[in-house]
């Protein structure tokens, strides 16, 4: 597909088919010029939007809102993939075993420190330890994905650029030939425990929640 | 809570504060309810689709950035775009060969909606854009389906709307109307 301005506008009316929104969410990750454009008209159409004389929204809706709360308890930050080693099967990961997942527990403590606006900040932090090696995450394609931090006590810190707008991004430890999974990253970053050198780090899309296994090429595959 | 910025609303909602949660519903619901009543006519979907939106910024307040969209522009995305998938699940392999005059609000039943005002912002539009940008953004039509609808060459169509947006952009924003 063709990535010109009629399908941005496409896109920020949200009347592209998932697909392609896909890849031109791809495509504005890599063109910040672009996605600047797009959200110039994705404003303009919330204000559009607030210029429409207000609906009541009743104290009742409200109530049944809150209600649905107490029944419906936000996510988890971070959710697991779990064990599953009838990923060998497939060719591309053929000899991949799965899934001791970590970084939770790291993860649950980092959170609220974690959040967008601090989150240079925590990148840099990393990047300035001793014996800290950073290197960006580029795609094949020349999509920046973010930055990946070895530390030195084998820790992998990775920051994203910024989250996929449908799906999550999960990461995998492929040692032996074996996607392990290391995380579904249901924020823009992400500590590992130590991770062994000699493996590698590959990254994938996948639904929220994550999955068993790889159900997507991954976007790189990093030697550690 | 009317002295909280939205930003500052989201930051709480993202530490599970149900009070900031209904103050964002205060703020947005009667302006979502009102985007999609545009969209639709079925006055459950639309109460349904408003509730979903906010439980999704409910879920998703901990990744908002505020460098990236206003809480204004993410929540409408959100509650837009949530409304365009239900639109497209109950929609009919095939498209209308016509287009009424004023669709949407004969299209509308509700008390609600035959009052519904068209903005001045549209009103800035010729006939023609401002069909073609409501069943785009109202309706979630994409620019070959508008095609056929209207009859009008694909590029024409693209034209318009690209052409409607920055005359739309100019109203609102009291800068120049043409691209």
């Amino acid at each position: 597909m063709t990535i010109d301005d009629a399908v941005l506008t496409d896109y920020a009316l949200g009347t592209l088919p998932k697909a392609q929104a896909k890849e031109v969410e791809r495509f504005l990750r890599a063109h910040p010029d672009a996605a600047q454009r797009v959200r110039r008209t994705q404003d303009d159409l919330a204000d559009l939007v607030m210029s429409l004389p207000p609906e009541t929204a009743s104290g009742a809706a409200e109530d049944a809102l809150v209600e649905r709360l107490t029944k419906h308890p936000r996510p988890p930050i971070e959710r697991r993939a779990r064990r599953d080693r009838s990923s060998r099967r497939s060719p591309r990961w053929a000899a991949f075993g799965l899934a001791t997942a970590l970084g939770v527990a790291a993860w649950l403590i980092l959170g609220p420190w974690l959040n967008s606006d601090g989150l240079e900040r925590t990148v840099e932090r990393y990047q300035s330890q001793p014996g800290a090696l950073s290197s960006r995450l580029i795609t094949e394609e020349g999509n920046d994905l973010g930055t990946l931090v070895r530390l030195r006590d084998g820790r992998l810190f990775v920051a994203f650029e910024q989250m996929p707008s449908e799906g999550v991004y999960q990461l995998w430890e492929i040692r032996g030939g074996s996607p392990e999974s290391l995380a579904v990253v249901s924020d823009r970053s992400f500590l590992s425990e130590p991770v062994a050198p000699g493996g590698s780090l590959a990254v994938t899309i996948e639904p929220p929640g994550g999955s068993l296994q790889p159900t997507s090429e991954p976007l790189i595959v990093v030697q550690l | 809570m009317r002295g909280v910025t939205d930003e500052e609303l989201v930051g709480l909602v993202a530490r599970r504060d149900e009070l900031a949660l209904r103050e964002l519903y205060r703020r947005y619901a009667p302006y979502l309810k009102a985007m999609m009543r545009r969209m639709t006519s079925d006055g459950d979907e639309v109460e349904s689709c408003v509730q979903d939106t906010l439980m999704r910024v409910w879920d998703a307040a901990g990744r908002f950035d505020p460098m990236k969209a206003s809480v204004k522009t993410w929540v409408v995305t959100i509650g837009h775009r949530l409304m365009i998938n239900r639109l497209r699940k109950g929609r009919p392999r095939t498209v209308e060969l016509t287009v009424p005059e004023r669709r949407l609000e004969a299209s509308s039943s509700t008390d609600h909606v035959t009052r519904i005002y068209v903005s001045d912002a549209l009103d800035t539009l010729d006939p023609d854009a401002r069909q073609l940008l409501e069943l785009a953004f109202f309706r979630g039509h994409t620019h070959q389906e508008l095609a056929e609808i209207s009859g009008k060459p694909l590029g024409t169509v693209k034209t318009i709307i690209r052409r409607a947006l920055a005359r739309l952009r100019g109203t609102l924003t009291g800068g120049t109307h043409d691209d």
